[in-house]
């Protein structure tokens, strides 16, 4: 079999087809360039975090109403957070290009700091099975974060 | 190497009996109705595919006659050229140990239909040693391989 | 009676067939993204593997041949095997997704990482193909995969604005925000998830392995004309719900379990079990299409013997290539390889490589000497012809648009 691999062009290529898919199946993102590069990126973070919290909010919303098991709420709640911490690990590692950039993202920064400490604790609550008990404040805090980050996309998405 | 689409006078030389009857002697085409079909063996098990043709030239210089169905991967390697066909080539040697694909004379040659049907049972031909390798080294070893599911 | 119980079969093995992990997600996360906008995209996609699913049936129930095999002999070997080449790598793709879809399930219920869940599901999914009868195999995740029917009563119990989800399907346009090539690049992917091959390699196999006669093509037909309809009325549903529950929330699609949370919002903890029983029957019965496949496939381009019908020693190397795209799909699943963006590529991909396998089935259906008086008619070769069109079109544009859209990101 390796031996095929290495020797056939047809083995290489479809080794290399496998190898391209499944790489591209693991999100990569380059740096910013220009400051118009930089705010798309930050956009589409936001977007992406705005989507996890609006997750993580409909499932505080299932669990105070009773309407889903415990294990389908804590795996939705993980995941969230998971997706969540994802972008914005990715968004911190870009290099933004300029001054405005980097004032731009210093503020979405903030926001999503905001976002993954709620995410973490609807994780924290789906976990001990605590959903079935309302938590006005958490609630409220995702609310904010919902309306930061959605401004943020109207503006910049 | 046969042409695709070149006729052959099969019928007279072998007396075959047709698929379709009422419609003797039809005039067969080598790439449409033999090259790349499925082989059927008399129990109706699937025995490999017509990978290529022997042929022995008319003396009138009319189509020439097929003499015998070429099977395995040794008989498809031909149809491919450059390296995918010597690989082939190559991997069929090592593992038959021989040269030559599997051969059924034409007089062999029971049906040509949907299928080829052939009056050779599977096992005695060349192309059963690679089933048997798949079936003796793994698939008999596990739990359950002699029975149909059911 | 009999026959009744024979169309209800029927009808199940095609709503097995078609609900797969591929619509699943491409339903959803178009539904969350652009609405009903692309509505259009998957009735297209259904009317094409309609036409094809009944060709390559008929051809297996009259000459006895599966679709492979047809690529093969009007192909010729050469093309044929770039054919295998192309649809086994996409086949294994969707096995991987597929696979993983049903532990995704099993961790929805249990909240045990899928990871943990994919030896078991790999080791089932193979199980299932070496000692489960294939009529049984069919009927139990056909019937289980019915439960997605809680799909539309969830959408009617939202009551969702009826007038504005029509006007959404009825009037597509690209949504703000949204470029034409993604647009298009997703249009592509709802259509691609429709008409999977795999899905006429197993339908045009299967038939061969119930020994289907002339006298099956009534069943034949109430198979496809009923089956990928509801299977596309279920896909519709789940676009319906996302439209109405995830897309004014902002939430894209990128986990299965997100697919699951418009049905609980309408329905409560019974929409829940019955989604997830469905999902997990759908990718269930999609894993053992897409790996008895592989072994088609492999099987028909080289004329082994292949099927269920006969002990697994008489089909070895069929059973080998089977268990090795198993064993090996397990594998890659286990490097934690996102299998929402497998799916994604997977079904993107099936559509680039549709015509090799397309083309043969409406060469043959057209073929007197096999078909005798079952050939094509006239409308049929009409609508099959305008298909074929659309066909070629889409495998052209596929991979510009999924290089200039970046895969849709």
């Amino acid at each position: 079999m390796l031996s095929w691999v290495r020797e056939n062009r047809l083995g290489q290529f479809a080794v290399a087809a496998l190898v391209i898919t499944l790489a591209a199946c693991t999100q990569i993102v380059g740096p910013a360039r220009t400051y118009q590069d930089y705010e798309r990126k930050a956009g589409s973070t936001a977007k992406s975090v705005l989507s996890a919290v609006q997750t993580s909010r409909l499932t505080l919303r299932l669990g105070r109403q009773d309407k889903s098991f415990a294990p389908y709420l804590s795996v939705m709640a993980s995941e969230s957070e998971d997706t969540g911490a994802g972008a914005t690990a990715t968004f911190s590692g870009i290099q933004p290009p300029d001054d405005r950039a980097e004032a731009l993202g210093t503020r979405l920064e903030k926001t999503l700091q905001e976002a993954s400490s709620a995410l973490t604790d609807v994780r924290v609550r789906a976990r001990r099975t605590q959903l079935g008990t309302p938590d006005p404040k958490l609630e409220r805090r995702l609310a904010k974060v919902t309306r930061q980050l959605d401004a943020f996309v109207k503006e910049h998405g | 190497m046969t042409e695709a689409d070149q006729p052959l006078h099969v019928h007279e030389s072998s007396g075959l009996p047709l698929a379709r009857p009422g419609d003797q002697p039809r005039e067969l085409r080598a790439g449409l109705h033999l090259l790349d079909h499925q082989i059927l063996d008399p129990d109706a098990r699937m025995a490999g595919k017509v990978d290529d043709l022997e042929l022995e030239p008319a003396d009138d210089g009319g189509p020439p006659t097929v003499v015998a169905i070429l099977s395995g991967a040794g008989a498809l390697a031909r149809q491919f050229q450059g390296r995918f066909g010597r690989w082939l080539e190559s991997v069929d040697e090592r593992l038959t140990h021989e040269e030559s694909p599997s051969r059924i004379p034409f007089s062999y040659v029971e049906a040509i239909g949907s299928h080829v049907t052939v009056t050779v049972h599977h096992e005695e031909l060349q192309t059963a040693r690679a089933e048997r390798w798949a079936r003796d080294t793994v698939i008999d070893h596990i739990p359950g391989a002699g029975h149909a599911p059911h | 009676m009999k026959k009744l119980l024979g169309v209800t079969l029927g009808v199940l093995t095609a709503v097995g067939g078609f609900m797969d992990i591929g619509d699943i997600v491409a339903s959803s996360a178009v539904g969350a993204r652009f609405g009903m906008s692309l509505a259009w995209a998957l009735l297209l996609g259904v009317g094409g593997i309609l036409v094809y699913a009944e060709m390559s049936g008929r051809v297996a129930a009259v000459s006895g041949r599966p679709t492979f095999d047809l690529v093969r002999e009007r192909l010729g070997a050469r093309m044929a095997l770039a054919n295998l080449g192309a649809s086994f790598f996409i086949n294994f793709l969707t096995l991987i997704a597929e696979v993983a879809g049903i532990a995704i399930a099993l961790q929805l219920v249990s909240d045990v990482n899928y990871l943990l869940w994919l030896p078991l599901t790999a080791l089932l999914v193979w199980v299932v193909i070496w000692r489960v009868k294939f009529s049984v195999m069919e009927n139990v995740f056909g019937l289980m995969g019915l439960a997605l029917i809680v799909l539309a009563v969830a959408v009617w119990k939202l009551s969702p604005d009826w007038s504005s989800l029509w006007h959404g399907a009825s009037h597509p346009k690209v949504v703000s925000g949204e470029g034409h090539a993604t647009y298009f690049y997703y249009a592509i992917a709802l259509f691609g998830a429709a008409m999977t091959p795999y899905e006429v390699f197993f339908f045009s196999s299967g038939a061969v392995e119930e020994k289907w006669t002339k006298r099956d093509l009534g069943e034949n037909k109430i198979n496809v004309f009923l089956g990928f309809p509801l299977g596309a009325f279920l896909s519709l549903s789940l676009m319906a719900l996302a439209t109405i529950v995830l897309e004014p929330r902002g939430i894209s699609v990128d986990k299965l379990g997100q697919a699951a949370l418009p049905a609980t919002l309408a329905l409560g903890k019974v929409g829940l079990a019955l989604v997830i029983v469905g999902f997990f029957a759908a990718t269930f019965g999609a894993a053992l299409e897409t790996s008895l496949s592989a072994g088609y496939t492999v099987a028909q381009f080289f004329g082994w013997q292949w099927g269920k019908l006969v002990r697994p020693r008489d089909a070895a190397r069929f059973h080998l290539v089977v268990l090795a795209a198993i064993a090996v799909a397990l594998m890659i699943g286990l490097t934690a390889v996102d299998p929402v963006k497998v799916t994604e590529y997977s079904i993107v991909l099936s559509a680039a490589a549709l015509p090799l396998t397309y083309l043969p089935i409406l060469i043959v259906a057209n073929d007197r000497d096999y078909m005798g008086d079952k050939v094509n008619r006239r409308f049929g070769n009409a609508v099959a012809s305008f298909y074929l069109v659309v066909i070629f079109v889409v495998a052209i544009v596929t991979i510009p648009l999924m290089i200039v859209t970046k895969a849709g990101a």
